[in-house]
Order: C-alpha cells, then sequence, then structure tokens
C-alpha cells in the first residue's frame, strides 16, 4: 500500500491493520462499547482521553476483535495524521489528501479509518482548512451512505473539534486515565505474571507518582526500557524496580488533569452514558429469547 | 466520496434519494412560495437556510428542491464545497459547467439550490484566492461573480442556499431573505420523531428536553436523525413500540452530540439580528 511519503518522509496516514493480537490492556468496558459502535448503524465515534492514555490501542484491537466479521482477518486500519495534512502547502494536502480517498475507496469494507489528532484541524477565525473540508465530506458521505467503514476521530480534545464534524458523528467515548486493574495486568506482563509483585511495584509506583496522573502509553514504554531488567531480578525489590520506571511512566500533574477534566466535562458525562448503554444492549442480547 | 462537482435536478429527474423525511413544514411551505413570488417578479431573488452545523438546512434545502422538480421546474444542485474543491484541483471544466448552465436562456425558469455558499465566499477570500483568480480565463465564469450577478437580478433564475454564517453569505447574495433554524425545541423534535415513524414521540421528544437540561446542552437535528437510526438498527418496530419513551429518550441522547449551552448562546446572539429578520419572514407567509 503507498504510505504517502517519499523516501525518508514522515508519511501523514499509515496502515495500521493488526498481524496478531494487539497489545491491550484492561479497558473492557470501553472496548465493548467500541466494538457496539463498530457494529452500529452508522459506525462513528468520537474517542478521546488524556494524552497517552491509548485511544489508537482501541482502533486496532477493534480491528482484531472483529476478524470474525471479515472472513477470519482483522479489518484493515488506515489512520490518518490529521494535523499533520493541515500544516502542509495547499497543494500537497490536496494531492495527499486525493491518495487517502483513492486508498480508503480502494480498501473495500468492511475497514477502520481513524482521523487521529483531529482537533489539530479545528477553523481558525472560522477558516476551514482544506483537510476540515475533507473530513466533513467524508463524514457527511459516510451518513449518507453508510458501507461499513467504521470512522473513528481521536483526540485530546474534543470540545474543541469543528462543529459540523463534531455533531454528525455524535457519539462520544472516552478512555480513561489507568486504575489498577488496567496497569497490573500490564506489570504482570513484563514479570512472568507475577501478581504479587506486580502489586508491589504498583503500589510502589503510586507512592513516587503521588498528585501526577499514570497513563498507560508511557508506563508501557518504560516497563519495554526496564523490562529485561525487570524480569530478570530474582530478589526483586519493589521500591527499587518502581523508583527505576519513574518519572518515565508518569504522565503529568493533577491540576493540569484536572482542567481537563472541567473542559471536557459534557463529553466525559455523554460518553459514560453510552458506556452504560452499550453494556446494557449486551446483556440484553446475551439473555436467550 | 466520488460525487460528481455539480449535480443537475432538471425536469423528471430522480429526487434527492437521501432526502431526509423531516418536514419542516412552515418552512417548507414558506420556501415554496418564496420561489413561486420570485418567479413571479417579486424583488428578492434569493432565499438562504441559516443555522448552526446539522440543524437541518440542508434537508431544507432538498425538501424544496424535491418538490419543485416534481413540479416539473428546472433545479440545479450545487454544493460549494466541491464546487471549490473542483476549482482548486484545475478542474475548472465542471466547475464552470455552473455558470453556463446558469446563464444558458433554454433552462429557465431555473432555481439554483447552493449547499453552503458561505463556503464559497470564505475560499474565495483566503489563502488561495490569487491563484484562483489568476487561473480563471475570461470565458470562465467565476462562481462568486456569477452569484452576485443572480443576485442584481437574473430573470427566472432564483438561488436557495445555506450558510452557517449569514453575514458571509449576505455579503454573497446581498437582499436575500433569510430562513433560520435553532435548534429543535420539543415540538420540533416530536415532529422529527413522527415523519421518522417513532412511536410515542411526543414524549420521546419531552423525555430528551428534560435530558438536554440534565446535560445543559442541545442536541442537533442532525445528530438525532442518526440516533433514530441507530435505535431503528437495533429494535424491530415491535420492541420500539413496547418501549419505554422515558427509555427510549435516553437511548437516542446517547447517539446525540450535546452542543454546550455556551456554544449555542454564541451562535444565537451571534446571529441576533439575522433571527429576528428571519421570524419576520417567517410570520409574513404564515399571513
Amino acid at each position: 500500500m503507498p504510505n504517502g511519503g517519499g523516501p525518508g518522509e514522515d508519511p501523514p496516514w499509515s496502515d495500521e491493520t493488526p498481524k496478531k493480537a494487539p497489545d491491550f490492556w484492561g479497558y473492557e468496558r470501553e472496548l465493548r462499547t467500541a466494538l457496539f459502535l463498530a457494529r452500529s448503524v452508522l459506525k462513528m465515534a468520537i474517542i478521546f482521553g488524556y494524552p497517552g492514555g491509548g485511544k489508537s490501542s482501541v482502533a486496532r484491537r477493534v480491528a482484531w476483535d472483529l476478524r470474525a466479521e471479515n472472513g477470519g482477518k482483522a479489518w484493515p486500519v488506515l489512520r490518518i495524521r490529521c494535523e499533520k495534512i493541515r500544516t502542509m502547502p495547499e497543494e500537497e494536502a490536496r494531492e495527499r489528501l486525493a491518495q487517502i480517498s483513492t486508498v480508503v475507496s480502494s480498501r473495500g469494507n468492511p475497514q477502520i479509518v481513524v482521523l487521529d489528532e483531529l482537533d489539530g484541524i479545528a477553523p481558525e477565525h472560522s477558516r476551514r482548512s482544506l483537510a476540515c473540508w475533507w473530513v466533513i465530506d467524508l463524514v457527511k458521505d459516510l451518513k449518507d451512505h453508510p458501507r461499513g467503514v467504521f470512522l473513528i476521530a481521536a483526540t485530546n480534545h474534543p470540545m474543541r473539534i469543528d462543529a459540523t464534524i463534531f455533531s454528525e458523528m455524535g457519539r462520544l467515548l472516552d478512555i480513561p486515565p489507568p486504575e489498577d486493574d488496567t496497569l497490573l495486568p500490564l506489570l504482570k506482563e513484563h514479570l512472568n505474571q507475577n501478581k504479587a509483585a506486580a502489586k508491589a511495584i504498583l503500589n510502589a509506583y503510586r507512592g513516587l507518582a503521588k498528585g501526577r496522573v499514570i497513563m498507560t502509553r508511557p508506563l508501557h514504554d518504560a516497563l519495554l526500557e526496564f523490562g529485561a531488567r525487570v524480569v530478570g531480578w530474582k530478589a526483586w525489590d519493589a521500591a527499587k524496580i518502581a523508583g527505576s520506571l519513574h518519572p518515565l511512566g508518569v504522565q503529568d500533574d493533577i491540576g493540569r488533569f484536572n482542567k481537563w477534566k472541567e473542559e471536557n466535562a459534557l463529553a466525559l458525562q455523554a460518553s459514560s452514558g453510552l458506556k452504560a448503554l452499550a453494556q446494557e444492549t449486551a446483556a440484553k442480547k446475551a439473555v436467550p429469547q | 466520496m466520488t460525487k460528481a462537482a455539480v449535480r443537475l435536478f432538471v425536469a423528471r429527474t430522480q429526487p434527492f434519494e437521501d432526502f431526509l423525511l423531516f418536514d419542516q413544514g412552515r418552512e417548507l411551505v414558506a420556501a415554496q412560495a418564496f420561489v413561486d413570488a420570485a418567479l413571479k417578479g417579486a424583488d428578492s431573488r434569493s432565499l438562504i437556510a441559516v443555522s448552526y452545523p446539522a440543524n437541518g438546512k440542508r434537508a431544507l434545502l432538498q425538501g424544496v428542491c424535491n418538490r419543485l422538480s416534481m413540479k416539473n421546474l428546472n433545479v440545479l444542485w450545487v454544493d460549494a464545497r466541491e464546487l471549490m474543491l473542483h476549482l482548486r484541483d484545475q478542474r475548472r471544466e465542471e466547475a464552470n459547467a455552473l455558470g453556463r448552465f446558469v446563464l444558458s436562456e433554454a433552462f429557465r425558469p431555473l432555481v439554483v439550490a447552493i449547499d453552503d455558499v458561505d463556503t464559497l465566499e470564505r475560499a474565495a477570500f483566503v489563502d488561495d484566492v490569487d491563484t484562483l483568480e489568476s487561473q480563471t480565463s475570461s470565458e470562465d465564469v467565476e462562481p462568486t461573480e456569477l452569484l452576485k450577478r443572480i443576485a442584481r437580478g437574473l430573470p427566472n433564475v432564483v438561488v436557495l442556499a445555506s450558510a452557517e454564517g449569514p453575514g458571509r453569505a449576505l455579503e454573497l447574495l446581498p437582499g436575500s431573505t433569510l430562513i433560520y433554524f435553532g435548534w429543535p425545541d420539543k415540538d420540533r423534535m416530536s415532529e422529527l420523531l413522527a415523519d421518522m415513524k417513532l412511536p410515542n414521540h411526543a414524549k420521546v421528544a419531552e423525555g430528551l428536553v428534560r435530558i438536554e437540561k440534565g446535560l445543559k446542552a442541545r442536541f442537533t437535528t442532525s445528530s438525532l436523525v442518526g440516533a433514530v437510526r441507530e435505535a431503528q438498527g437495533l429494535y424491530t418496530q415491535q420492541e420500539l413500540n413496547d418501549l419505554n419513551p422515558v427509555k427510549l429518550a435516553d437511548y437516542l441522547s446517547h447517539f446525540c452530540s450535546p452542543t454546550p449551552e455556551a456554544a449555542v448562546s454564541a451562535y444565537e446572539s451571534e446571529n441576533e439580528k439575522y433571527r429576528l429578520e428571519a421570524s419576520r419572514f417567517l410570520k409574513g407567509s404564515d399571513a
């Protein structure tokens, strides 16, 4: 597949179709809701969360989990970096968008299209960029003619995205900062499934990260960096390991996080309702008729 | 995504296949009356439907176009966003089809419907306007110039347009009459749900309004339509009939993007004078 960039260039889109089960920890409720939306009539979702929460991995996991609905193959996933297209010279952006349209059309259905960093193409002084118009056209087209494309807008700031896109896409799904039930499986994976060790390290880690937000992706990256040593230590020392991981695995101070929550209170509330609905619907379907 | 740039809906062609069956009764009747009067020589030659994004202006335009087509009137549908993309994309031949068609005497009387007309103006104002103008040969009819000519009075040609920003649209089509859509209220929601064959529509609308108040937000028309389609995808008609209206309202609300009250107030106060003007037009039509 063309990747949209010449040698050495950072392409504005990438093929992220999973070839094997993608890494995924916790977030069962969010995954269930995303699967519910992927199977819904209009197949659209604005997935948002605090930076580093693993929004993109939801798309890959959905693609993998729905493989039974695509002849046993994961749904193709195309990730488009909107911000990158917006900052291109107009001539190049037009060319890239035409290429992306061709790729989307040629992939067949079902498929997943992820519009990453969508807030990056919000209108400036009421002026919409070419990328923004392209996305509006895509959303309206898919809404008028639903055809098996699960369209995901990924953003850190759902309330800042273009009003038309926000209104047309409708469904809001947040990926919250991870709780222990998300972080523990992640730690366990790096500790030969040693639950006691994972718990001890997490407790020590929470102590060190006091007042800051722990996010999945940074912690995962830190574990990858120190993973070999962690697994190799026989007489492990939780505090020492937590100290090695810190501060790479913590994301941001709680003040900034609270401000983010305040700005997105409405979206978070809407998302919470949608998760409850997805759970209820799944339960309804599970009840034998 | 490969829609034609300029879609022609002349007499006896197919209506809009994706036309939303939401009859914005009062506005629809007023818009049709406006076209009749304009074709009989009334001063105002263009009508602009104005609303916040996704509140039903395109549906109104399509509804009027369908009805006019059924009356064997020539209707030309133009998507301004696509037109601008084509102009930028060097596909000038397609873009110029608009000018040639409108100026052709053979197809008059003619109604030109332009969706998102403020896009045309906006695009012409910004970034590549110099490029655009330098590419325009003397044989081309630059769309913004064409619209100004129509607004000044091209015999037997009437323009129906939609716009998010009435200010810009009025610069392009001076002297236009306005129709303004706010966010759907209880009655309009009920009408929409009834048109989409949803049971207990009045009670469901009541429930939705209650949820809006709780959220301190409003739901747009388009997202409500999407939500109803979801409900109809999940439930059978019998299940929908049996469902408690409060529960159904709750279900629909999860698929509706909430516009925060602050954004609603900002848009409405910014467009207050247009809103009042539009309201006078509707009252006049009722009379």
